[in-house]
């Protein structure tokens, strides 16, 4: 049988005390078995990271032209902060493209009860579109745009500030012609066309 | 399945709306001065240029068109592409 040595500090004139919590059922904690010191919750050394969720859409999505800063139907996350000083650290993958200039001008979003948020804005310019992403729009040549499909990333460290349900999502313009999610403008049922997928993460880091 | 956007974006080229997913209950009408079309009236739509999809998959591959210009010069081309375009008419 091993033992167990309970060792006082060299120095110091503190007391350590190991309080057992409020139970009826019998514990047991067992050290590790290595040589090194026990980290503890909010101190270094300790993993931040107290949850991660994830939202996916499979399917696709598309606007209309005119429509303004509207929201991607099923591109959202839902996360409930443990604590008010957390930061949310968010992950977002739009597979995108849009017939116009701005490129769909997609925003990330952040809604707390009913009450939406635009987050990561570029800075105003005059009467220039402001985007969270880098838009996915070409209208360059011919109608290749159409054929098109992109990958637009986003990583953005959030701080909500609340322990009340959080969620994470996405809005999209379009300014004269559409904007389409997970598909290209043209989307003919054939091998040639791809559907893809979007999604969000977040993870909630402890301060 | 047919991409309801064609038929949307035909039809009514100023009007707002989402759809969600590729069938008629994830569509979202947006415009107020504009009434929402039925599924039927969608569908039933025929894209007029439906037959540049149906000539652009069934022309020969680029390589192969000018293998037959080599091979069989220019009639023979001409043959090929006319023989396509005879089986998709506008």
């Amino acid at each position: 049988m091993s033992l167990l040595a309970v060792q006082g500090g060299a120095t110091g004139t503190g007391t350590v005390s190991l309080v057992a919590p409020v139970t009826n059922t019998n514990r047991t904690l067992t050290l590790p078995d290595v040589t090194g010191t026990v980290a503890v919750q909010g101190g270094t050394g300790v993993g931040k990271v107290l949850q991660v969720v994830q939202g996916i859409k499979t399917d696709t999505f598309v606007s209309s032209a005119t429509v303004t800063d509207t929201a991607v139907t099923g591109l959202t996350v839902s996360i409930t902060p443990t604590s008010a000083s957390s930061k949310i650290l968010v992950f977002c993958n739009l597979s995108m493209t849009s017939e116009n200039a701005q490129g769909g001008a997609p925003k990330l979003t952040r809604t707390i009860s009913a009450s939406t948020t635009q987050l990561s804005l570029a800075d105003a310019a005059g009467s220039r579109s402001r985007g969270s992403f880098a838009g996915g729009g070409y209208r360059g040549s011919a109608a290749g745009y159409l054929l098109m499909n992109w990958n637009q990333n986003l990583t953005y460290l959030d701080s909500p500030a609340t322990t009340s349900a959080t969620t994470y999502g996405v809005q999209v313009s379009s300014i004269s012609v559409g904007t389409y999610i997970n598909r290209s403008g043209t989307d003919t049922d054939t091998s040639d066309f791809l559907r893809s997928v979007s999604y969000i993460t977040v993870m909630e880091i402890a301060a | 399945m047919i991409d309801l956007t064609k038929p949307l974006f035909a039809l009514f080229p100023t009007a707002k709306w989402t759809l969600n997913g590729d069938t008629y209950a994830g569509l979202t009408w947006l415009s107020e001065d504009v009434a929402k079309p039925s599924e039927q009236e969608l569908l039933d739509w025929v894209d007029p240029n439906a037959y540049k999809d149906k000539r652009a998959a069934a022309y020969p591959l680029i390589p192969d068109q000018l293998d037959l210009l080599y091979h069989g010069g220019m009639d023979a081309w001409k043959a090929a592409i006319t023989a396509v375009k005879e089986e998709f008419p506008k």
